[in-house]
């Protein structure tokens, strides 16, 4: 599903849009555990999470994940942000529970990116 | 035969991460497989995470052959009174602000052994702990 067609699935608002908001996405990891992240998730995946740290973006950028989206409305902060956009990781901000959200994505037919 | 030195300060989670990513643009520049990049940044991420949380400071070494990526993490701290527990999944010696960063989990040692396709790992109490590990590669170097 591309990027900007689950933005509007998940209600969310695009913080950083990345390269390229076309960009198809595969696969959606969903955990507020960096260190889980690192030791499972597969590449290319979505990332969903609450947890609000400028590590995330490293992570994503480190294990070319495609996306971060940060649920419950927690907004990152400006530092977050303007990492995020230097490293070129597009950012979604959706204002579904991290349930609900895995719920619409699975719906979709979106598969667990686990590895 | 490449080869570069890198420091690392414990508690410094302002440049947390910064290693990692000098060392996959090296990496890429040298034209590596991006499956083995991949496999090289957990090892170094977790290494260098596991530095800022809880060691003092460490060098690391990164030297790449025509078929091999070796990494050397040597640190100065307290040291892993038990090597075996420190490598069971899930065995965490992290406080509470570790967990709240997302930190913690008690799989990254672990995660760096199982990416390796050579670890090694020794520790002394007081001093410090050192970690090698070996990628296989068939680069265009």
């Amino acid at each position: 599903m591309e990027l900007k067609k689950i933005a509007d699935l998940l209600s969310a608002e695009i913080l950083v849009p990345g390269d390229d908001l076309n960009r198809d996405i595969e696969t959606i990891h969903a955990s507020d555990l960096i260190s889980q992240v690192l030791a499972t998730c597969s590449r290319g995946a979505l990332w969903l999470t609450g947890l609000l740290d400028p590590q995330i973006i490293n992570t994503a950028e480190l294990f070319d994940l495609s996306c971060v989206v940060f649920i419950g409305n927690r907004r990152p902060s400006p530092d977050i942000l303007e990492l995020a956009t230097e490293e070129r990781i597009p950012i979604l901000l959706t204002p579904l529970t991290m349930y609900e959200a895995c719920g619409r994505l699975h719906a979709e037919g979106l598969r667990p990116g686990t590895r | 035969m490449f080869k570069k030195e890198f420091r690392i300060e414990g508690g410094d989670f302002q440049n947390a991460g910064s290693v990692s990513k000098q060392i996959k643009k090296i990496l890429k520049q040298l034209n590596i497989d991006a499956d083995v990049i991949w496999r090289a940044m957990i090892i170094s991420y977790e290494a260098e995470m596991n530095v800022v949380l809880y060691a003092y400071r460490c060098i690391v070494t990164l030297t790449i052959s025509p078929k091999c990526i070796h990494i050397t993490f040597k640190d100065q701290g307290p040291g892993i009174p038990d090597i075996s527990l420190a490598l069971t999944e899930g065995y965490s010696t992290a406080t509470r602000e570790m967990r709240e960063r997302g930190f913690g989990a008690g799989l990254g040692l672990p995660n760096i052994k199982k990416t390796a396709d050579e670890f090694s790992i020794e520790s002394t109490v007081g001093e410090g702990t050192t970690i090698d590990v070996d990628l296989q590669i068939s680069a265009v170097i």
